[in-house]
């Protein structure tokens, strides 16, 4: 019955096919593990949560530093066809020409993801953003935090955040990924390990569009990020503030240490900003100008400007003569004016009797000062004078000239304290001797030191012989403990019975001597007059002193540039800071000198609306308004309708 | 019921139902969670999903069952040349009345239901097929005969392809699996596949270098026959006609191909794409490889399956619905479905050789020819060794056109055995 072929070549064509179906799907399920990790690639989506940064406080737990919440504005291409650029121009506060070339760019290389459209926008735009979101599906919100910094001060000491680069991030390790923010400068960078937390992760499963579908193992592999610690500093929140502004209108610095804990009271580089400009949207805008400004904002003060110390030096001097006994404390010497050098005569600011060595402080007696510096490094007891001075360096350098005191700050300059080989470099060896150096004596010269070696010394003599590496940070809290910073106590080689005899003599300086302008009432205050010749212009201000005379509770090193004598800004400064710091307010009788400080500037003012300041605060008020308008705006709309 | 068929007819057969209803079980379930997601439209019953709708068509599929099981076969025998033109009617209606879906003109829209008459022109090919071959003194030797046979064939076919449906018209080629059982030679189908062979051939490799291994083989061969002048005639015939055809499959290939084919060629043949078939039909089956390869041994169970919920592959629910089968149920899911399909189409040509009349033998081999090239393209295309064509998996796409059409062709046949057994009894 049948004809033709039995069953033909379908039933053959059936099984090989089958065959050949089964052997592929078996290399493509058995044998490509591959394929699940790119399934997985496909779907799951790293979010990384950011932590927050760790607050920075003040020695009476004031919040100096904290986070504020900006948002970035982020959109994703595939998701949308239309995007109303003239409405979200208006929102941000930008233009439509920025938003449509950037919108260009996304659409080249990344419309599958979501880009930044606008990076940290500040709350109160965003909470207007926020009532038109639903109307763009595509843009998604990306929360940070940046800094904020409610007492406006601190920008040097605290340093700003910047966007990290390949290199960064090699020296991170790992931990930075492009398009994190780091500590730049100041104590962000100093103390970024243990201010920046850890970063958490959420894993996502999403769709072919990168819409969000739920998490993935419901959340098992998620790790929560961990807060930065937080940095309790010695800074006094107050007088950082009054600080900076006794300073307003002068270039110069000023630092506070407590000597007996080596903590830094106060730490002021002037001109100096609100370092609110540096954080948020428009940091880039306001760190151009800030970096284009001549008087170099940037610049920190305290550790990287180095001036001639001037007489502030003969503290150390003093201290040397007593120590190495060249002379005792009462060896007296009558100052014709000057002291002669060869051809060269140095002046000094007349001709006066000078019976001891606290009266040459008291005076500031520049000819005195040489003798001894001469008779220490010319000492008969040594060969050449080549041994005498290199003597007198390593007592120098003990007291802190030449060196790095070990702030906790990047960026500490040394200064410059010539060495015998310098010496022996220009003008030959054996060919010099006291004379050839000795502006050396006063603190002239190559004799370069930085505002904080000035203040350190300062402290040490305070603490009669020792002073502790100065640090910024005074702990930093971790997991609600408190961890002392480290900090090495550093003692120098003067004995200590030397430091009464100066330390009268500081007084004297202050109660009857060059510094009489910084004395305060109720207070014994002990400091040192200065006024660095500068061959750029005019001379710089300088003081260093402490208060009160037993257990003192701030040291101070005050420089203002081009002011003229230490006495006409300087100790006024330095005194107005101790007097605040001490007695928490300023006396009635000084009140003109503040307000003297304040307002006489050296430098012209700078016009301050090249800069942008974000908006932080959003208050109660303003917050009920923004609903209001809104519910008007909606109203009007529905009118607007109904008549339609 | 069952024991009122049974008086009238024989039984029905069991192995062919149950794979059957497995493989529609295995549409819905597969339906619900290619389209199912957690932001659930209305209830769970509603219509508005695609998988209860495919319930329906199951349902509608199954009330038609009754409907032909309890019909005489005479009756479907004297409608098959009717249901034919009726078909062709359809097909060529289509043309002007369609609707456009991708490119295909080859819907109609009857509001409540969006009629695919290509879907039904399959099986009343069949029909008309069967019916002609059971016409008396039909020896299926004279060119009239097979002259006609291929008309009745080539006639949907070239609707089909009118339409731009390249996919549809490729099933009909499978009728040549019939008729080659009906007598047609072997020697044909080798020649055919011959042909493909060295199309793909001269599409991957220079024409120089095809020709050069052209005259090397031949030459052997004409060799060693050296002595049998026919045969060294029909082989230098043959050898000049490769050498013709190799050299002018590019021109084919280049101007006769659309460009969506031929992207879709040179995929499975790995060659260089252009960028807009690189993000799109490429991504599309790259995305569909991971998806089954992601599967493993033993899937990622029900429900799971990432890469087909979360829409990275295309049209889950129809065309590519075995990557979801594949991604959730792994390799032994997919070895499950495949032998599901082996053991019904052998049910099925065992079936038409118990056939006493051509028409059952006919009609039934061409359901199983049917049924076996949409599986074998369909699967081959998800797993990228056959370039992707939109046809379905018979009983497990979603589609009521699909389903209906499949679920008639398998209830026939049905019908068709149990009146054997009854005439056997």
């Amino acid at each position: 019955m049948n004809k033709g072929n039995d069953s033909g070549i379908l039933l053959k064509a059936i099984y090989l096919i089958a065959v050949i179906l089964i052997v592929r799907l078996f290399f493509l399920q058995v044998l490509s593990p591959q394929y699940k990790l790119r399934a997985k690639d496909n779907v799951l989506k790293k979010i990384t949560i950011y932590p927050s940064r760790g607050l920075i406080l003040d020695r009476h737990q004031n919040v100096m530093v904290y986070n504020e919440a900006v948002y970035d504005v982020l959109i994703q291409l595939n998701l949308t066809k239309n995007i109303d650029t003239a409405l979200l121009a208006s929102l941000l506060n930008s233009n439509i020409d920025f938003i449509r070339t950037k919108l260009a760019e996304i659409k080249v290389t990344t419309p599958n993801k979501p880009t930044p459209l606008f990076k940290l926008v500040d709350q109160i735009t965003f909470s207007k953003f926020q009532e038109h979101l639903f109307q763009f599906p595509s843009i998604s919100i990306q929360t940070r935090t940046v800094r904020h910094y409610p007492y406006n001060a601190g920008a040097a000491v605290f340093g700003y955040l910047s966007e990290v680069n390949p290199k960064d991030i090699e020296n991170s390790g790992g931990y930075y990924e492009m398009g994190d923010y780091f500590g730049k400068t100041g104590l962000e960078s100093y103390y970024d390990k243990y201010l920046r937390g850890e970063k958490g992760v959420t894993y996502a499963l999403v769709d072919v569009k990168n819409t969000y579908k739920g998490k993935y193992k419901d959340g098992k592999e998620d790790k929560q990020p961990l807060a930065g610690y937080d940095i309790i500093t010695g800074l006094d929140a107050e007088l950082q503030a009054y600080g900076e502004k006794l300073m307003t209108g002068k270039v110069g610095s000023i630092v506070a240490i407590e000597p007996s804990t080596g903590q830094i009271l106060a730490y002021v580089s002037s001109p100096t900003f609100d370092p609110n400009l540096l954080s948020g949207r428009y940091r880039q805008n306001n760190f151009n100008y800030l970096f284009r400004d001549d008087d170099k904002p940037l610049l920190n003060r305290p550790i990287s400007a180095m001036y001639p110390p001037g007489s502030t030096f003969k503290v150390g001097a003093a201290l040397v003569m007593l120590q190495q006994n060249t002379h005792p404390w009462n060896w007296s010497w009558f100052c014709p004016g000057g002291y002669r050098v060869g051809s060269h005569f140095l002046r000094c600011h007349g001709t006066h009797a000078i019976p001891d060595v606290q009266t040459a402080l008291q005076h500031s007696c520049n000819s005195y000062f040489c003798k001894i510096y001469n008779d220490f490094v010319m000492d008969s007891t040594y060969a050449t004078p080549e041994i005498g001075y290199q003597k007198w360096w390593d007592y120098m350098f003990d007291l802190g000239y030449g060196k790095l005191i070990g702030i906790d700050l990047f960026g500490e300059k040394k200064g410059n304290l010539p060495t015998t080989n310098y010496y022996n470099k220009i003008f030959g060896k054996g060919k010099w001797r006291a004379a050839t150096t000795i502006s050396n004596a006063i603190g002239q010269g190559e004799i370069l030191s930085t505002p904080l070696q000035i203040c350190n010394e300062m402290a040490m003599v305070a603490n009669h012989g020792y002073y502790w590496e100065p640090r910024v940070a005074a702990y930093i809290i971790k997991d609600g403990k408190k961890y002392k910073v480290k900090q090495k106590k550093i003692i120098v080689g003067i004995a200590p019975e030397h430091f009464p005899l100066v330390i009268d003599g500081l007084e004297k300086v202050v109660e009857q001597g060059t510094g009489r302008i910084a004395r305060i009432e109720g207070l014994t205050v002990c400091g040192k007059t200065g006024t660095a010749e500068n061959p750029h212009g005019k001379d710089h201000s300088i003081f260093s002193g402490f208060a009160p005379k037993v257990n003192a509770k701030i040291a101070i090193a005050v420089f203002v540039e081009n002011a003229g004598f230490g006495a006409t800004y300087a100790a006024p400064i330095a005194s107005l800071m101790m007097e605040k710091y001490i007695n928490d307010s300023i006396s009635k009788k000084r009140l003109f000198l503040e307000e003297r400080m304040i307002k006489t500037h050296t430098i012209k003012p700078k016009i301050d609306t090249n800069y942008i300041k974000s908006k932080t605060y959003i208050d109660s008020l303003q917050r009920i308004k923004h609903k209001n308008d809104s519910i008007q705006k909606l109203k009007a709309k529905k009118d607007s309708t109904k008549t339609n | 019921m069952k024991a009122d068929y049974k008086k009238n007819s024989g039984s029905i057969d069991t192995i062919l139902l149950l794979c059957y209803i497995a493989l529609v079980v295995i549409g819905v379930l597969s339906i619900f969670s290619a389209t199912y997601n957690n932001e659930f439209q209305g209830t769970f019953f509603s219509l508005s999903h695609s998988y209860m709708k495919q319930v329906l068509w199951a349902g509608i599929s199954f009330l038609m069952f009754f409907a032909l099981i309890g019909m005489d076969r005479r009756i479907i025998q004297f409608f098959s040349y009717p249901a034919y033109i009726l078909i062709m009617l359809l097909l060529f209606s289509v043309l002007f009345i369609g609707e456009r879906t991708k490119g295909d003109q080859n819907w109609i829209n009857l509001g409540f239901f969006k009629l695919q008459p290509s879907e039904f022109a399959k099986f009343a090919t069949a029909m008309a097929l069967a019916a002609f071959f059971d016409t008396n003194n039909m020896h299926f030797k004279t060119t009239k005969d097979y002259l006609t046979a291929f008309a009745i064939i080539a006639i949907p076919l070239g609707l089909v392809l009118l339409q731009g449906d390249a996919g549809s018209a490729i099933v009909f080629l499978s009728f040549i699996f019939v008729l080659n059982r009906e007598g047609l030679p072997d020697g044909l189908i080798y020649f055919g596949l011959y042909v493909v062979f060295i199309g793909i051939l001269s599409l991957v490799l220079d024409k120089f270098i095809i020709i050069a291994i052209t005259i090397f083989v031949f030459g052997i061969f004409i060799y060693i026959n050296l002595r049998n002048k026919a045969m060294v005639k029909f082989l230098a015939i043959i050898m000049f006609g490769t050498m013709i055809f190799s050299s002018s499959v590019s021109i084919i290939f280049n101007n006769v191909l659309l460009k969506h084919q031929r992207d879709r060629i040179n995929i499975v043949l790995g060659k260089e794409l252009t960028k807009e078939a690189e993000r799109g039909i490429a991504f599309n089956l790259n995305q569909s490889k991971i998806a089954i390869g992601s599967g493993g041994i033993i899937g990622k169970g029900y429900l799971n399956g990432t890469q087909t919920r979360f829409n990275y592959v295309p049209e889950t629910s129809t065309d590519f619905i075995f990557t979801a089968i594949g991604e959730e149920w792994g390799f032994l899911g997919s070895l499950v479905l495949i032998g599901l399909y082996v053991s019904l189409l052998t049910r099925l040509i065992f079936m038409a050789e118990q056939q006493r009349t051509a028409y059952g033998r006919v009609y039934i081999y061409s359901v199983a020819a049917i049924i076996f090239t949409h599986v074998a393209i369909n699967i081959g295309m998800t797993i990228g060794i056959v370039p992707v064509i939109g046809i379905p998996l018979p009983f497990i796409s979603y589609g009521g056109s699909s389903l209906l059409s499949f679920s008639f062709m398998i209830a026939t046949c049905l019908k068709l055995d149990n009146e054997q057994r009854g005439i056997m009894r």
